[in-house]
């Protein structure tokens, strides 16, 4: 067994002189996100606990609620529009709206400052242009206003994070410290080569070459990795990066099995197993650190018996880093486990803009959450 | 397995059965619903349920039940027969100590109570009163952090030969006698 098995995910945290547990990241959370006239949302405002799960039928917006933040998060660190923004805002105004403007804010708490961070964005049956960037910090503007007829499709902010304190702080927050992810095992690749970029992309599919990142950055949460890994795959004895060229390494998962030792591939192993070792390299290398991390449906790959313990442990490790866990997921183990305190159901009325409320039920003495939803009393 | 009443006695058991070397691979936690009044009688049914299955288990592989209910204005020795007599209710035999690795805990008043001593290491003054309710005196953010460091304290306590502090609830002091029934003296 393994003795103080948490305390070895580096907590973040550590012992005042009164006792209190004190986090020694800088506590950023993410304050509130406002969109309008973006597919779904019109007049939009969500306001973010640490722990969240975001709960609704298909087509809610929850989904949708994360590409707009990753639209906001590329046009920043790609300065500009990239292929992911411009995929996501392209011909995105809501359809049933005939307004040229469409608004997405990200307001967050970072170093005990208030950042108030704007797009404001012209509808476009192509990539959009920018009709407005602006970062506030506590109320005061630091980016520059270009000429009022100038048209960019760059971000301000990128070009301008070196010129202001709050700009490089607010850039470096969310670019690095703001992430979102919808694992698709499917995709993921079994060789990589180190990436600059602390984590990896949307769906994953460079989960090597975040591991092998994380094997210079930070080696003890690899060791810490292949110590997950002995408890969640049974026979599972070792991790290791093999040379493909120059540069070039890919993953191999090694195990004891009763014919022998045995190698896999990435993409030898199961779905759910793929699903799984994502799952607690984000645990590990960012919800431990008290990044920001949104997850889309976590949950699709793997067994019922497997998710409740990495959502104790994601629970227990956003806790100790003061991060902040955003899931999206109708799975009925994290239904029943966060429905009741973190819930925030997202609901459409007739079609019609997307309207966020937190999670109750006439049912709640009852019904687990799980058995709510599945009957779709939630939206009674 | 794991039986609790709310999300603070599941956050506080949890932490210190991973202190204690359990892995959490190997933690099963069941919570109730955030019911009105309900949730000692939905404890005592899962209890009851979940104590055939251990002992039905048990042939297969060692598994332990820890179970976690307010006590609430009741005593501990209440809260312990109203357990008895829900397995009685379901024809279940009583506990056997020699056998069945069950640890029954019933904080007094509640887990908060515990959770404020321990986190003090013991050092608390004036002393910890088990007769009214602590749940409303710190803020959701102020029980996040002392958590782990009463769980931390509570497994530290539980070792063979842990100097434990004089002034014990009562409570806790016949949970720490309880525990070595589901959970082995470590060293």
């Amino acid at each position: 067994m393994l003795k103080g098995y948490l305390s070895k995910l580096e907590s973040g945290s550590q012992l005042g002189t009164d006792g209190i547990r004190q986090s020694t990241y800088n506590p950023a959370m993410l304050k509130r996100i406002y969109i309008d006239n973006f597919r779904c949302f019109v007049n939009f405002e969500y306001k973010p606990e640490r722990k969240q799960l975001l709960l609704g039928a298909n087509g809610s917006g929850k989904s949708s609620l994360l590409d707009a933040v990753r639209a906001v998060r590329n046009f920043v660190g790609e300065n500009g529009v990239d292929h992911v923004a411009g995929g996501i805002l392209q011909n995105s105004a809501t359809r049933w709206m005939n307004r040229p403007t469409q608004v997405i804010e990200i307001e967050a708490e970072l170093d005990e400052k208030e950042y108030v961070y704007r797009l404001e964005f012209q509808a476009s049956a192509g990539w959009p242009t920018v009709r407005e960037e602006s970062l506030k910090v506590d109320g005061v503007d630091v980016l520059p206003v270009p000429a009022p007829s100038q048209e960019i499709s760059y971000s301000l902010l990128d070009l301008w994070k070196d010129g202001s304190a709050g700009a490089s702080t607010f850039h470096t927050w969310i670019t690095h410290d703001m992430c979102s992810f919808r694992i698709d095992p499917a995709v993921m690749e079994n060789e990589g080569r180190y990436m600059d970029h602390p984590y990896p992309g949307f769906e994953m599919s460079d989960v090597a070459s975040w591991y092998i990142r994380q094997t210079g950055h930070d080696p003890a949460g690899v060791d810490q990795i292949q110590i997950i890994l002995r408890e969640v795959f049974e026979g599972f004895s070792s991790l290791d990066l093999l040379d493909v060229q120059s540069g070039v390494k890919e993953l191999r998962f090694s195990f004891d099995r009763a014919h022998g030792k045995q190698s896999y591939l990435l993409t030898e192993l199961s779905e759910g197993q793929r699903c799984l070792f994502a799952l607690y390299m984000v645990l590990q290398f960012l919800i431990g650190k008290g990044k920001t991390v949104f997850l889309d449906e976590p949950d699709n790959f793997a067994s019922l018996r497997e998710i409740q313990p990495w959502l104790l442990q994601a629970e227990a490790a956003a806790d100790d880093s003061r991060g902040q866990l955003i899931l999206i997921s109708h799975h009925p183990e994290i239904l029943n486990m966060w429905a009741h305190e973190y819930g925030m159901r997202m609901f459409r009325e007739n079609g019609g803009p997307v309207r966020i409320e937190k999670y109750k039920t006439d049912y709640d003495d009852l019904l687990q959450p799980s058995e709510v939803v599945a009957r779709g009393w939630e939206n009674d | 397995m794991v039986i609790v009443e709310d999300q603070r006695q599941r956050q506080f058991l949890y932490r210190f059965l991973v202190s204690s070397g359990i892995h959490p691979s190997r933690i099963a936690i069941e919570q109730c619903l955030p019911g009105r009044g309900s949730a000692k009688q939905w404890v005592s049914n899962r209890f009851a349920r979940s104590v055939e299955a251990c002992r039905l288990r048990n042939s297969k592989a060692a598994t332990s039940l820890f179970v976690m209910m307010d006590a609430d204005h009741l005593s501990v020795s209440q809260c312990m027969e109203d357990l008895d007599a829900a397995l009685a209710a379901a024809k279940q035999p009583k506990l056997d100590p020699t056998v069945d690795q069950i640890a029954r805990l019933f904080p007094k008043w509640s887990v908060e109570t515990w959770v404020i001593y321990l986190s003090s290491g013991g050092e608390i003054n004036p002393p910890i009163s088990e007769d009214r309710s602590l749940k409303d005196s710190k803020l959701p953010e102020q029980w996040n952090e002392i958590i782990p460091l009463a769980a931390e304290n509570l497994c530290d306590w539980t070792r063979s030969k842990a100097q434990r502090p004089k002034n014990l609830p009562d409570s806790l002091q016949r949970g720490l006698d309880e525990i070595p029934r589901a959970l082995p003296v470590r060293r």
